[in-house]
């Protein structure tokens, strides 16, 4: 008899040989997660994976924290196994039950089981009928309801048996590690950071991109952005920071092209050298926090002139999305509390009063045309920080 | 380095460290227990008291002990509302206060009391007429800071003072003198406050450590519950290291009051002087002449106060963009719109402030880094 912790998946993505490629990467996430907290094993079976640890000190409170950050997890439940041999189930069930009920105040239950080994003497029915019984009779302030309980137990048969009464929701999505890698541009903004929550959850690997302004931001944005990557890293298993000097880049910009274009030629300047960091790292496409019309660098216009410095492919998750909706993914991933904290960061120093909303293509080529363009992003590219939060 | 952000903290006297570290492993007993340890600790901590009192003329047990400025604030206004409110519910206060007293007014205005401010002249500074137009029967308190963090102004708190007494006998005076003590005489015998509160760690003492000054036969009701230390004031074991440090460091403090203000006010003239030179028409000085000589506050046009601030970072010069609790805000400082600053001049506000401990070469050294960076610097 011991602690297990059942993980299940979702078996609809799973299909032909992919499945165990899928599966594979997922067990090696969750080992990968899990490992420092203790000795663990991971194995699979029937579609289910188990965790279990030998070890006495095995924190299983911060292995459910982490576990709920896994993509590719449906649910998870703190188990109880025993041996499949119904008198041991029995006693299990008392046990379990009696530590509830002191932690708890239910009154209500039901029984659900379901029989993986057809050996086993009873049926689901049965098991229900008869499990259900012998938990009445042994705590009589419990009353069976089968539509509303305070709490379902749930019994299941397979090679050994498991029981428990929690199912917590898991990250769903893809297992990280399946899915190729993207490059994310990050800033200290809410958005950001979602957008890239949102494409690792397809099972993509994350390297982000952050442009530092240093002196005219503080190095406290920098410190942020940090921070920002070390909470979407626990969803990512991992992500390697770039932080490139930016702000020769601006200054020239500043200093040559008109106002009004500041802001359009700088997000150029960005997507160039993210694309330079993608290629390097061997990522597959850019990700950006860019939201149709929600300030002047993200009109479709806008969007059109960024896009075309590029010749990867920019996926923007939340491009559909109004900033409520953002803000409710951010605050439910833990971003949010950081991303308002309020350090300047590079793009709100060097604004024109009234930037175009409505930029063209060829002017933006033709004003940039009096930048050492080659020479600006190879050095700022040279000059890159990388660091790596696991 | 040159440090010029004393406004915001100080760096602690050599012999405040050593004596704080040494009390805290050798005099480590709580003031209130009844074994010798703990009347020893007692002890440092009246004779403290007795030292402290002193330096405002004021009496031992007229001092109440805290964890610094903003806690001795909140209890002076919190605890005075809260103790009055069946007198009155109107408060006056200057609209220039630090964020400790404007915060805590407003908690007390979501609450239902009336809090009126009055208007100041391009200083800050508050008018006395105004103040005495203001006061009412039903007035029960009227908050003023003695020297404001930000410019360095004097407010006339002292004459303040005569006219609510004059006024309103029963209306309470608070007098936020963080900023004033060290710097500018306090006399509790001259400045008729009820009120006053101070703090360690802008005289070179430890942080986490203030005092408020409480009238003889003054009350407040406490806003912190517990073992009714302090005289039931302020419960909380009482940080018997940390206040013979700022006892100690007030003693030096104001052994040197003199030769600080002479040696401040000569760097705060040179800056003046040379900035003016150098900048012409890119500077305005925004702090009164006859302000306290170791805060400078200036606007240098066309930039963002918080990249020179970064810009004189990388030549490890050390100022505050307007005040240091705003600079996280990000938005231009409240003290600096009171006094009517235009958007412009506001942006590029920097705080200089300097101690005892700082030169009149690094103050040529830091105008010519201020005058390089307005040359290099981008305007935006």
């Amino acid at each position: 008899m011991e602690k297990v912790i059942l993980v299940r998946y979702e078996e609809i993505f799973l299909k032909g040989l992919n499945k165990k490629i899928f599966e594979n990467q997922l067990m090696r996430n969750i080992k990968d997660r899990l490992s420092p907290l203790g000795k663990v094993t991971v194995t699979r079976s029937q579609s289910r994976i188990y965790v279990e640890s030998s070890d006495q000190g095995f924190d299983w409170d911060e292995a459910i924290i982490r576990l709920q950050k896994i993509f590719g997890i449906a649910s998870i439940s703190p188990v109880e196994k025993v041996e499949s041999d119904y008198d041991a189930i029995k006693a299990k069930t008392l046990e379990t039950i009696d530590k509830m009920l002191k932690k708890y105040q239910y009154k209500t239950f039901k029984v659900e089981a379901k029989r993986g080994d057809k050996k086993f003497p009873l049926n689901s029915p049965q098991i229900c009928a008869d499990l259900g019984g012998y938990i009445l009779a042994n705590f009589p302030s419990l009353k069976v309801n089968v539509h509303n309980p305070d709490f379902i137990f749930y019994v299941e048969v397979r090679e050994s048996t498991y029981l428990y009464s929690e199912i917590i929701p898991g990250a769903k999505g893809l297992p990280t590690g399946t899915g190729g890698k993207a490059t994310l541009l990050l800033s200290g903004g809410i958005d950001s950071p979602v957008a890239g929550w949102m494409i690792a959850k397809r099972g993509v690997t994350i390297d982000a991109v952050y442009f530092h302004s240093y002196p005219y931001t503080s190095d406290r944005a920098k410190d942020k952005v940090v921070k920002l990557a070390e909470i979407l890293s626990r969803y990512c298993m991992g992500i390697n920071l770039h932080i490139v000097p930016f702000t020769d880049i601006q200054l020239k910009i500043n200093e040559k092209c008109p106002h009004e274009y500041l802001t359009i030629i700088m997000r150029r300047y960005m997507m160039k050298i993210a694309q330079r960091i993608a290629e390097k790292s061997g990522s597959l496409g850019l990700v950006t926090g860019e939201s149709i019309g929600q300030v002047a660098s993200q009109t479709m216009e806008s969007m059109l002139v960024t896009n075309h410095a590029v010749s990867m492919p920019v996926y923007r998750p939340l491009v559909g999305m109004d900033k409520n909706e953002v803000i409710d993914i951010a605050k439910r991933i833990d971003t949010y509390d950081t991303s308002i904290l309020p350090y300047e960061d590079c793009c709100t120093i060097f604004v024109a009063r009234h930037p175009v909303t409505r930029p063209s293509l060829e002017k933006c080529l033709e004003y940039e045309k009096v930048l050492d363009e080659q020479g600006l992003i190879d050095e700022a590219v040279e000059k890159t920080e990388v660091v790596k939060i696991l | 380095m040159i440090y010029f952000d004393n406004s915001a903290t100080t760096k602690p006297y050599k012999e405040v460290v050593e004596l704080v570290a040494r009390l805290m492993s050798e005099e480590f007993g709580n003031s209130s227990s009844l074994h010798a340890l703990g009347i020893r600790a007692e002890r440092i901590l009246e004779n403290t008291r007795r030292t402290l009192a002193e330096t405002i003329k004021a009496q031992p047990e007229e001092i109440v002990f805290t964890s610094g400025g903003t806690e001795s604030i909140n209890m002076a206004l919190k605890g005075t509302a809260e103790a009055f409110k069946r007198t009155g519910k109107h408060i006056i206060s200057s609209p220039v206060e630090h964020d400790a007293a404007q915060e805590s007014l407003n908690a007390l205005s979501a609450i239902g009391y009336e809090v009126e401010y009055l208007s100041v002249d391009e200083f800050g500074r508050i008018s006395l007429d105004e103040l005495k137009a203001k006061i009412r029967d039903d007035t029960i308190l009227v908050n003023i800071m003695a020297v404001n963090n930000e410019l360095g102004t004097i407010e006339p708190v002292v004459e303040a003072s005569h006219i609510i007494k004059s006024r309103n006998k029963k209306t309470l005076f608070h007098v936020d003198a963080v900023q004033a003590y060290g710097k500018i005489p306090i006399n509790v015998r001259e400045l008729e406050a009820d009120y006053i509160s101070f703090s360690s760690h802008k005289i070179h003492g430890p942080k986490g450590v203030g005092m408020l000054f409480m009238r003889k036969g003054a009350r407040l009701h406490p806003i912190i519950s517990g073992g009714g230390h302090e005289r039931n004031l302020r419960s909380g074991t009482v940080n018997v290291p940390g206040i013979a440090g700022f006892g100690l460091a007030a003693s030096m403090k104001f052994e040197r009051m003199e030769q600080d203000s002479k040696t401040c006010g000569k760097i705060r003239e040179l800056l003046m002087e040379r900035l003016t030179a150098s900048l012409g028409p890119m500077l305005r000085v925004n702090s009164p002449e006859d302000g306290v000589d170791n805060i400078l506050n200036i606007s240098l046009k066309g930039v963002q106060s918080e990249t020179v601030l970064h810009f004189l970072e990388m030549k490890e010069i050390y100022v505050s963009s307007g005040s240091a609790c705003h600079s996280r805000k990000n938005t231009v400082s409240r003290v600096l719109k009171a006094i009517g600053l235009s958007p412009e001049w506001a942006k590029g506000a920097i705080r200089l402030s300097f101690s005892g401990d700082n030169t009149e070469h690094e103050a040529i050294i830091c105008s010519e880094a201020i005058s390089e960076i307005m040359g290099t610097v981008q305007k935006m």
